[in-house]
């Protein structure tokens, strides 16, 4: 980054942070805007913060079992089409209607079939699971066709050239694949909370909103951003070291 | 055409296991209902479907419509000012890496259970990717083509409505695809947590009462016209995307 926009940035973020403040304390934006240091005093409440991060082990818990489930099959259903060519068609088109299904309203099917308690974690891994196959099946076919020959000519069979090259070389697609993932986890986690599970950080926003506890509501919620761009972050750094070393 | 037939077999593959596991485990229609009980509900009672779809689909339509336009003014903006792009776009990333569904709650407080709110959020949510990806596509101009409009002494506003607006158009009709699935979820969840009206409600309300075969019915009504927004805003992305090819 320049200097010059990490002055900007900086400064953007002085004066969001510094208007938030002055307008919560003013209460122009009425009673359900608070200011800045009145949420972040939840954090120092050791009740609150105690629930918050009871809260936030159980989400990230049903958050992180879908996010692996919906990645190890998307990736494992992906190496499979990628076999089984005959069966792609029916798959991509299926993957790009889940990816356009909005989560909630896969809600009331999933509290029959998995039960309020894992419907969280099945929310998550239903979009993990397509974006992961997609972007499995992007990255396997990615593969450099000179090095495809190359292998062919030297006698590589088709499983050492799926482990040795294919799987390499969709490296970086399928890391990208998990960065957008690991948002849609989260939203599919909460979401899921909503239909009745027993904790949560998304049932701790539902109680917040509806007994006007503004800043926990709002608390919590910063509790949930931060998760997810601690992930979305991480995964970056990893995404960026794959295509640097293949690419 | 048999292609395309072939191609949708996951789909009744989910249906057959449906319909085989509810006639398998025998359960009454409060536990499980088959998908049969569930499509017959959606036609004899379509009069139940039809009021709530039309006005997620308002909703979520014009809520679309206002957070495009916006994104796309506060993008020109950006593009005007550097001063106005280097403080906002750090925030609009940030934003569009969040999972802003969990935002709702917040708008729900702010603006308070009504049909307005809904609409607001809608708005709030697609604003971003609107912004992001139009900031992004007026700035990918074609190579050498800015230096052609300043060698003619082209003003800023002729720069603007006659070079990067043009090149803006790929990434704005990307945009609308990305808000259209964006604007029916957040809809949805808006009236699931308010019940104000609409499908998220209608499937909110009758989860409640047991009454399952119309939960998913609506649940499959809001799936279908999810889909239905995204492969129309897919064709208009397409048919733009070869214009410009």
């Amino acid at each position: 980054m320049k200097p010059r926009s990490l002055f900007y940035a900086l400064l953007g973020c002085l004066l969001l942070l510094g208007a938030w403040e002055l307008l919560g304390r003013s209460g122009a934006l009425g009673q359900t805007f608070p200011a800045l240091s009145q949420v972040l005093s939840v954090y120092l409440d050791t009740p609150k913060r105690a629930l918050l991060l009871r809260s936030a082990a159980a989400t990230l818990g049903s958050a992180a079992i879908g996010y692996a489930a919906g990645a190890g099959a998307g990736a494992a259903v992906a190496v499979f089409a990628h076999l089984v060519p005959i069966l792609r068609g029916g798959l991509d088109r299926m993957a790009v209607l889940v990816n356009a299904l909005p989560v909630i309203a896969l809600g009331p099917i999933l509290i029959i079939t998995a039960g309020r308690e894992d419907t969280p974690a099945a929310l998550a891994a239903v979009p993990v699971f397509f974006l992961l196959y997609i972007s499995t099946g992007l990255g396997l076919r990615a593969t450099s066709h000179r090095l495809d020959l190359m292998f062919t000519t030297l006698g590589a069979t088709r499983w050492q050239r799926l482990i040795k090259l294919e799987t390499v070389a969709a490296l970086p697609s399928i890391l990208s694949g998990m960065k957008i993932a690991a948002g849609s986890a989260m939203i599919g986690a909460i979401v899921g909370e909503w239909f009745g599970a027993p904790t949560g950080l998304g049932i701790v926003v539902l109680n917040s909103m509806q007994n006007f506890q503004i800043p926990l509501l709002w608390a919590t919620v910063i509790v949930i951003a931060a998760i997810t761009l601690t992930a979305y972050g991480l995964l970056t750094v990893a995404e960026r070291a794959a295509r640097r070393r293949i690419g | 055409m048999r292609r395309q037939l072939f191609d949708i077999w996951p789909v009744i593959l989910l249906l057959l296991l449906w319909q085989l596991w509810v006639s398998a485990a025998g359960y009454s229609s409060i536990v499980l209902v088959s998908p049969g009980a569930v499509f017959s509900d959606l036609l004899h009672f379509p009069e139940a479907y039809l009021q709530p779809a039309l006005r997620t689909l308002a909703f979520a339509l014009g809520g679309l419509a206002i957070g495009m336009a916006a994104g796309l003014i506060l993008a020109i903006a950006a593009w005007l000012s550097d001063f106005l792009a280097g403080i906002t776009t750090p925030f609009a990333l940030l934003l569009s890496a969040t999972p802003v569904v969990c935002l709702i709650p917040i708008v729900a407080r702010l603006f308070g259970y009504e049909a307005r709110t809904e609409l607001i959020a809608v708005a709030v949510m697609t604003f971003f990717p609107s912004f992001v990806l139009s900031a992004a596509g007026l700035r990918a101009l074609p190579p050498m083509s800015s230096d052609v409009f300043q060698v003619l002494q082209a003003s800023r506003w002729q720069t603007l409505r006659l070079l990067a607006l043009p090149a803006a158009l790929p990434q704005l009709a990307t945009a609308l695809r990305v808000g259209a699935t964006y604007s029916v979820l957040v809809a949805l969840v808006a009236e699931y947590l308010m019940q104000t009206g609409g499908l998220g409600t209608l499937f909110a309300v009758t989860m409640q009462q047991f009454h399952l075969a119309r939960a998913l019915g609506a649940s499959l009504l809001a799936m279908a016209l999810s889909v239905a927004l995204y492969e129309l805003t897919r064709a208009v992305e397409q048919s733009v995307l070869t214009h410009y090819r």
